[in-house]
C-alpha cells in the first residue's frame, strides 16, 4: 500500500521535472469575476425552460399557504418534509395536517423511498441556471430532495444569487460552507435522461417534477 | 501493413455498416455540439473562462503530487481512506479488498470511464459480486453486453426497439418501445438495486484538494442515490482529476456541462465530503478513494503531458468529423474520439493502439472545442512521430519518405517526376483519378484523387501565361 503510494509520488515527482507542460504556472491563478445582474425573474425563467415550476409569493405566510394549495391541488397526502422547514415556516405542519396529509421527517431509506412528495428548504438558488443549492445536516436530509417523485423546495428571494462564482464569492469561505456537510448538491431542474433516443425523458432516478415555492419578503 | 492497422479497418467498417448506429451519431454529435455553441455564448466573459480554466488545470497538473497530498490528508481527517493504485490489476484489488473487509455482495455503479479503463466489473463480477450499472444508458448496455459508445450518451446505436427488446428480455416485463414506460422500468428496477445495494462505486468528475471533496455530475440522479444509500461508498479516481480549491470547481463547472451536452448545469452535480458524520444518518459509514496512476505518470514524463488537462467532457467527440462518421465502437478503447486517440495509447501503449493516431484529419475542430484549449492535433503529431521511432508504422511509409526524399533532393529527379505525374494527368484527360497503385490505393479505395496540372507551374511562369 504504502509502497504504491511512494512509488507513484517518485514517478510523479521525476515525470514533473521532464514533462512538457504548456501555460503551466508555478503560481495559483487569481480567481476574480465580475458581479452580474440576475435575481427572482432571472430564476424562475430559467427553471421554467427546464420544465421545472415556480410559484412566485410574497410573504413567508403566502409561501406557507402557497403550499397547502399545492398539496391540495394535486392531492397529495403524504410527503416528507425537513425539519428544519417546518421550524423555519411556522403553522405548515399544523396546515399540512389539517389538510390530510401526514408528514414524515425521518425514518429508515426503505420508508422514505415510497413517499409521493419531498419538502426542502434551499440555503441558496442561482439565478443564471436556475440552481439550487441544498446540504444534508441534521434536520434537512438530503434523501427528502432525492427520493420521491416531487420534490417542493421553499426559497427565499434574497438567497438567489446571479450565479455559481457569485455566490461562492459571496461566501465567507467557500471551502468552509463545502466542508460544513457531507454532501452539498447543487440541484438544476428535474431528474432527467436523453439516453434513449435522445429523447428527453423526465424523473428516471430522481424527482421527475420539481416546484420551488419563491417567497419575497417577511 | 500490421494487424492493428487492419483491425482498425475492420473496426471502421463494421461501424459503417450499421446505419441506425451512423444516423444517431449524426444527430446526436450535432445536438451536443450546436448545444455547446449556445451554452457557452450564455456564459459571461467565456473565452476568459476557458483560459482560466486552463491555467488552474496547467498549474495543478504541474504540482500534481503537492496537491494529492493535500487531497489525501483533508480526506483522510473527514475519517475516509485513501488508496493508492500504480496500474489497473492493483486498483482492481484494492476495490476487492474493500469490498470482502466491509463484507459486501451487492454493487451499484454510476456511469465511470475510469472503472471502464481498469476493467472493474469483469474482476468483481469473476469474485461473486453482483454490479449493476445504475445509469440508464450503461443500465441498458450492461444488459445487452454491449460497450458504451460515447462518453456522455453511452447506447447512443441502439433503437427504442432495441432497448424495449432487451428489457422485455432480461427484466422480463412485456415489450413496450415507449420511451417514458422504458424509463420508468428501469426506475422501479434500479431503485431496488439501491436500497438493497451495500457498496455503491463512483467515478470521479474532480477532487478538490482544500477539502477532500469528490465532485460528482449526473442528470438522472443516480450518482446522488450511490453516494448516499450504500453502506460503503468506493471513488475511483484518475490520478489527474484534482482541482485547488472549491472556487476552481466553479470554474470547471461553468464549463464541464456546458461544452458536453449544451447544459448550464447538469440536474444534479454533487459535492461529496467525507462520510457520515453525527446525527447524519443519510451518509455512507465508510468511505474511499482510490487514486490510480496507470500509466498516468508516464505520461506526464513526456511532450504528451498536456492530454492529462483533460475534464473529459467529450465536446472533442462532438466536434471530429472522423468521430461523427464511425462513432465511438472503432476507437477499440475505452476512450473514444480525438482525446481517445491520445489517451488510449498514452494509458495503453502505442504498440497497443498504432492506428489511432492516424484516426484523425487534423482539422483543428477538437482544438477548437476543447474547453481548456488542449492542442489535441500536435498531441496526435507526435504520436504518429513515436509510431515511426518506435518502429510501428508500415515498413513501406518509411520507404516511401525515403524515396520522396530521394526525389526532392536532386532538380533533375523532382522534374522528372513532376513530367511523368503531369503525363499521368494528360493521359487521364484531367479526370479525376479512380486507381493508383501499390501503397497509394489506400486512397483511391475510398475516394478519388484529383489530377495534377498538365504543366508544372515552372513551365507555365517560363511560358509568360498569367490567368
Amino acid at each position: 500500500m504504502n509502497e504504491a503510494r511512494e512509488e507513484i509520488l517518485r514517478r510523479l515527482r521525476s515525470g514533473l521535472r521532464v514533462g512538457l507542460l504548456p501555460g503551466a504556472a508555478a503560481e495559483h491563478p487569481v480567481l476574480a469575476f465580475a458581479t452580474q445582474e440576475g435575481g427572482a425573474e432571472r430564476f424562475t425563467i430559467e427553471l421554467e425552460k427546464l420544465s421545472g415550476r415556480v410559484i412566485r409569493a410574497q410573504t413567508r405566510q403566502d409561501a406557507r399557504r402557497t403550499v397547502v394549495d399545492l398539496f391540495a391541488e394535486y392531492g397529495w397526502k403524504q410527503a416528507l418534509v425537513w425539519e428544519r422547514t417546518l421550524r423555519e415556516h411556522p403553522g405548515l405542519t399544523e396546515a399540512l395536517q389539517q389538510a390530510g396529509v401526514s408528514l414524515l421527517t425521518s425514518g429508515e431509506i426503505t420508508t422514505l423511498s415510497h413517499a409521493p412528495v419531498g419538502i426542502t428548504g434551499a440555503q441558496a438558488g442561482l439565478a443564471d441556471s436556475g440552481t439550487l443549492v441544498l446540504q444534508n445536516l441534521p434536520g434537512q436530509p438530503a434523501p427528502m430532495s432525492l427520493l420521491p417523485e416531487v420534490h417542493v423546495a421553499l426559497l427565499s428571494a434574497r438567497d438567489i444569487y446571479p450565479n455559481l462564482q457569485n455566490y461562492l464569492d459571496a461566501l465567507d469561505s467557500p471551502a468552509g460552507t463545502v466542508s460544513a456537510s457531507s454532501n452539498t448538491v447543487f440541484i438544476t431542474g428535474p431528474s432527467r435522461t436523453a439516453d434513449i433516443e435522445l429523447s428527453l425523458t423526465v424523473g428516471v432516478h430522481g424527482p421527475g417534477k420539481l416546484v420551488v415555492i419563491l417567497w419575497d419578503s417577511e | 501493413m500490421d494487424t492493428h492497422e487492419a483491425s482498425l479497418r475492420e473496426r471502421v467498417t463494421t461501424a459503417l455498416a450499421n446505419k441506425r448506429q451512423l444516423v444517431n451519431i449524426q444527430v446526436a454529435t450535432d445536438r451536443f455540439f450546436s448545444g455547446r455553441l449556445n451554452a457557452l455564448e450564455t456564459l459571461p466573459h467565456a473565452d476568459a473562462m476557458r483560459d482560466l480554466a486552463r491555467a488552474i488545470r496547467a498549474h495543478t497538473i504541474s504540482r500534481l503530487d503537492e496537491y494529492l497530498l493535500q487531497f489525501e490528508q483533508a480526506f483522510t481527517a473527514l475519517g475516509g481512506v485513501v488508496h493508492w493504485a500504480r496500474d489497473a490489476e492493483e486498483a482492481r484489488q484494492i476495490v476487492l479488498r474493500i469490498a470482502q473487509d466491509a463484507g459486501v455482495s451487492r454493487i451499484a455503479k454510476s456511469k465511470s470511464m475510469v472503472t471502464e479503463e481498469i476493467a472493474l466489473n469483469a474482476a468483481l463480477e469473476a469474485s461473486g459480486l453482483q454490479v449493476v450499472e445504475t445509469d440508464l444508458g450503461e443500465y441498458i448496455a450492461q444488459l445487452s453486453g454491449d460497450r458504451p459508445s460515447h462518453l456522455l450518451a453511452p447506447v447512443l446505436h441502439l433503437s427504442r426497439q432495441d432497448v424495449g427488446r432487451i428489457f422485455a428480455e432480461k427484466l422480463h416485463v412485456p415489450y413496450t418501445d415507449d420511451i417514458s414506460e422504458l424509463t420508468a422500468i428501469a426506475r422501479r428496477n434500479l431503485r431496488e438495486v439501491f436500497l438493497a445495494a451495500n457498496m455503491g462505486i463512483t467515478g470521479c468528475n474532480f477532487a478538490v484538494a482544500e477539502t477532500g471533496t469528490i465532485c460528482l455530475v449526473t442528470n438522472e440522479g443516480n450518482g446522488r442515490m450511490v453516494t448516499s444509500l450504500p453502506r460503503v461508498h468506493v471513488v475511483i479516481m484518475g490520478m489527474e482529476r484534482i482541482v485547488p480549491t472549491v472556487k476552481d470547481l466553479g470554474v470547471m463547472l461553468q464549463l464541464l456541462p456546458r461544452s458536453g451536452t449544451g447544459q448550464k448545469m447538469c440536474s444534479y452535480t454533487s459535492l461529496v465530503t467525507g462520510p457520515r458524520r453525527r446525527g447524519d444518518p443519510y451518509a455512507p459509514q465508510e468511505m474511499h478513494v482510490v487514486i490510480v496512476d496507470n500509466g498516468r505518470s508516464k505520461a506526464l514524463a513526456g511532450d504528451l503531458a498536456e492530454i492529462l488537462y483533460c475534464i473529459r467532457c467529450s465536446a472533442c467527440l462532438n466536434a471530429c468529423p472522423v468521430y461523427r462518421t464511425i462513432g465511438g465502437h472503432a476507437y477499440g478503447g475505452v476512450y473514444s474520439g480525438p482525446v481517445g486517440s491520445v489517451i488510449s495509447p498514452v494509458l495503453g501503449g502505442l504498440a497497443a493502439f498504432p492506428d489511432l493516431p492516424h484516426a484523425s484529419t487534423l482539422c483543428g475542430a477538437c482544438k477548437d472545442a476543447c474547453p481548456v484549449h488542449i492542442d489535441l492535433p500536435t498531441l496526435l503529431l507526435r504520436l504518429r512521430r513515436d509510431t515511426v521511432q518506435e518502429g510501428l508504422s508500415p515498413a513501406w511509409t518509411a520507404a516511401g519518405m525515403k524515396g520522396y526524399a530521394w526525389v526532392t533532393r536532386r532538380y533533375g529527379r523532382y522534374r522528372l517526376l513532376t513530367a511523368l505525374a503531369g503525363a499521368v494527368s494528360r493521359l487521364a484527360r484531367g479526370r479525376w483519378l479512380t486507381w493508383l497503385p501499390g501503397p497509394l490505393g489506400g486512397w483511391t479505395r475510398y475516394r478519388a484523387f484529383p489530377p495534377f496540372a498538365p504543366e508544372t507551374f515552372q513551365k507555365r511562369n517560363r511560358g509568360g501565361r498569367h490567368e
